[in-house]
């Protein structure tokens, strides 16, 4: 199997077709990590997550890939990184790489997926048993897929959370209503993960501290305006914050909605 | 029949490293021809010789009803060796490995039938010097097994001394239900003795099942735990991704209840639950397996469905694949409601596990192929961590607490997980479960033997630890044979059957069956 280093990490990689070799190349992978490290007592595996990117194009894959390497210390995961076309002749190919976090001599089990042909439609049929057991599966969809697929009932139900980029579709307000949409479908059973939502983590940050003071509390509830800009994100932090303004203020009972209390923002 | 004698060990092994070399002996398979023979006990003895661990001298002879040539055998036996086996077949291993193999042809319909394999076994004797110890294998239909036995018994080939064995290995199924197993172990003892007789599961002969044994009483910091008061439930998990494949005629009189629940999973309960044995014996370990048994409530029929879930494939996807439902398969009724998937509830009243359920689950085409027994502790009685950011699983309250999970995955992946819950590395205190895998497959450079290596070795050193006891065939029948008989009375409606698609984890009734119970099944 060959071994490279990218930068500090050190990566063990492999190729496989079909899902059966894929099972047994990634076992190879840690047997020969094993036996390069010497010490036969070090093969223990931590892992707090199983992520599967979906992904649209390679190049969104390589992007995915490098975030989820570069997460690796913090958030220990099998990662499956899948590239998925029904137009394509019928194919299920993989590169498993296991690269070290860092930490210890842990690794991170990338695996990148292509599927040609009509597997492409039925996901969840590959990656169920690919997963590590009885840790939580999130789902990231990257880039700006179509989101039918996501929402469908079992995808929901296998997923423990969602990820998506609302900012990356070209329409966000249209997206954002389709989300909440689908709340009101699954309720608490979907948990959200907005991307876009933590990218504005910074100024919500600044907003909060400009208002924390005890000379400046009071004027939080004295705002009679606000002057949004016309980029989505604004408008997004803009409502959000205004929301949660409101909801804090004395004697103000907001309406209740089970869905979206989920959304973790 | 006289009673066979243990030798005293052979000093001269004193110090070798492998003492468990078995004396000279012969392994005569009957049904050589088939899929058994082919796939997994000719590779499991090769690879045995391949690791010294036979006795010069050793014969197999290969007992079919189809004419073959010695070579013929030998070429076929050298092929299958060569795509089924764990090794790769080496040239000198091999010449001096089928040096030993035979082949002789057999008519059970003759009285006379068994004269074939009775000359070839006194040249073994005369040749090879395999000294009258005799394992035979019954490789054949469930239906032929008491006919041979008659046959091998009339042809005086049962008989064993104080310097020599003759056991007998038998495959599953033992019998249909309570009654025909104890009809089966009636009849058999009137040719073989118990202490003769090795009822084969071969679950039993994997390392990690073993390994369950070590784990549970070669550790001291579980033993404490391992009870009621500590554990809140147990799950024990055999799903298969693959269908009934060619086995349509068997499975259809089967089922998965007969099928995995009365032999397999039944074995894996008896050794999660049972209680200490004050020594590795045979018997020691049997009683304490049938002790378990015995302790299990009885269903009674009318309660069997209250108890139970059933449930039948219909096509599907599984690992990218388009898969037939049950009913498409060949030689599968059109309209058959024969189960493919059981989850059952099972209490013990002992004062171990009083008040701790033990969930039982096997399925044909579910997501993927795992063996798992899952152990779930009681969660944290208070958490002092009242509001702080948790990620529990499961739909759970944000600020709860997942509980320990001990995971003994038996395969494909062999190994153990702990879960328990630690804080995420910053300035909050969050917590979130992580698990700790002990892979077991990769841990140890060597690779594990195959379940029948370890098992056709225990047989010919006459050790019966790992293979099953009449009486604990017939407590497992107990308990299968009063839910067959429920079902029987209420069998499925048509409208609802099949129930579950390929590629799931069964009928969405399993899920309502454990959140009834306040719980959920876990994902292996």
């Amino acid at each position: 199997m060959p071994m490279t280093a990218s930068g500090s990490a050190v990566q063990r990689h492999a190729h496989a077709s079909g899902l059966h070799a894929l099972s047994s190349a990634l076992a190879n992978l840690h047997r020969d990590a094993l036996r390069a490290s010497g010490d036969e007592e070090a093969q223990v595996r931590l892992s707090v997550v199983n992520i599967v990117a979906a992904c649209n194009d390679a190049t969104l894959a390589t992007r995915a890939a490098d975030t989820v390497v570069g997460i690796a210390a913090r958030h220990p995961a099998r990662a499956l990184v899948i590239v998925g076309d029904p137009t394509a002749p019928l194919h299920i190919e993989s590169d498993i790489s296991l690269v070290e976090t860092g930490v210890g001599r842990q690794y991170v089990e990338l695996i990148r997926l292509e599927i040609g042909g009509e597997p492409a439609y039925h996901l969840s049929s590959i990656v169920m048993p690919l997963l590590i057991p009885d840790i939580p599966l999130h789902l990231w969809l990257v880039g700006a897929p179509p989101l039918t697929q996501a929402f469908r009932a079992d995808a929901v139900a296998m997923c423990d959370r969602v990820i998506l980029d609302t900012g990356a579709y070209d329409d966000a307000a249209e997206t954002l209503q389709m989300i909440a949409r689908e709340f009101d479908v699954h309720g608490a059973s979907l948990s959200l993960n907005d991307i876009a939502w933590q990218r504005t983590r910074p100024w919500r940050e600044a907003v909060a501290i400009a208002f924390d003071g005890p000379d400046v509390r009071p004027w939080l509830h004295r705002v009679v305006g606000v002057e949004i800009g016309r980029r989505m994100a604004a408008r997004r932090m803009a409502g959000v914050t205004s929301d949660v303004a409101r909801e804090r203020r004395p004697g103000h009972r907001r309406e209740q909605h089970p869905g979206r209390r989920r959304e973790r923002r | 029949m006289t009673a066979a004698v243990e030798l005293e060990p052979n000093p001269l092994f004193e110090g070798l490293r492998s003492a468990r070399v078995p004396a000279p002996c012969c392994v005569v398979i009957f049904g050589a021809s088939g899929d058994l023979t082919r796939r997994k006990l000719v590779p499991a003895l090769y690879a045995l010789a391949a690791e010294g661990t036979l006795p010069a001298g050793f014969t197999v002879i290969g007992a079919g009803r189809t004419h073959m040539s010695d070579e013929e055998f030998r070429n076929t036996m050298r092929n299958d060796v060569q795509r089924f086996g764990r090794l790769p077949v080496d040239d000198d291993i091999w010449s001096a490995f089928a040096q030993g193999l035979r082949y002789v042809t057999y008519d059970l319909d003759a009285r006379d039938g068994l004269d074939p394999v009775r000359r070839a076994l006194d040249e073994a004797d005369r040749t090879r010097g395999t000294a009258r110890n005799r394992v035979i294998y019954f490789s054949v239909p469930s239906t032929a097994v008491l006919l041979l036995a008659e046959r091998l018994h009339a042809a005086g080939l049962h008989e064993d001394s104080r310097s020599s064995f003759c056991r007998v290995v038998i495959e599953k199924p033992f019998g249909r239900d309570l009654e025909t197993a104890r009809e089966l172990n009636r009849s058999l003892h009137q040719f073989f003795r118990e202490d003769q007789i090795y009822r084969i599961d071969h679950y039993l002969g994997k390392e990690s099942v073993q390994n369950l044994l070590v784990f549970r009483f070669a550790n001291g910091i579980f033993e404490p735990l391992w009870n009621r008061q500590y554990i809140d439930h147990v799950q024990i998990t055999v799903a298969e991704s693959m269908g009934i494949e060619a086995r349509g005629a068997y499975y259809e009189q089967a089922g998965a209840l007969r099928d995995i629940v009365q032999n397999h999973i039944m074995q894996l309960m008896a050794i999660v639950g049972m209680e200490p044995m004050p020594n590795f014996q045979a018997e020691t370990v049997r009683d304490e397996k049938v002790k378990l048994l015995r302790a299990v409530r009885p269903i009674h029929p009318d309660d069997a469905l209250s108890h139970t879930v059933r449930g039948q494939y219909a096509g599907g996807w599984v690992d990218g694949e388009r898969v037939p439902g049950y009913r498409e398969e060949k030689d599968v009724a059109p309209g058959s409601l024969r189960e493919t998937y059981v989850a059952m509830k099972v209490d013990i009243d002992n004062w171990r596990w009083a008040g701790t359920p033990f969930y039982l689950r096997t399925g044909k085409r579910l997501v993927k192929r795992a063996t798992e027994i899952l152990i779930q502790f009681r969660r944290v009685p208070h958490s002092p961590f009242g509001g702080s950011i948790a990620m529990p699983m499961g739909g759970l309250p944000p600020d709860a607490i997942d509980p320990n999970l001990l995971v003994l995955r038996i395969q494909p992946e062999e190994g153990i997980t702990l879960r328990f819950s630690a804080k995420v590395p910053g300035q909050a205190m969050r917590i979130r479960s992580v698990n700790m895998d002990f892979l077991y497959g990769s841990a140890f450079l060597k690779q594990s033997p195959e379940a029948y290596e370890r098992l056709l070795l225990d047989c010919m050193l006459g050790d019966a630890t790992l293979f099953a006891r009449e009486d604990e065939v017939e407590e497992a029948w107990r308990l299968c044979t009063a839910i067959l008989d429920g079902w029987r009375a209420h069998p499925p409606d048509q409208a609802h059957c099949p129930n579950y698609e390929a590629g799931t984890w069964g009928p969405p009734e399993a899920d309502a069956f454990m959140a009834r119970d306040g719980r959920t099944w876990h994902r292996p």
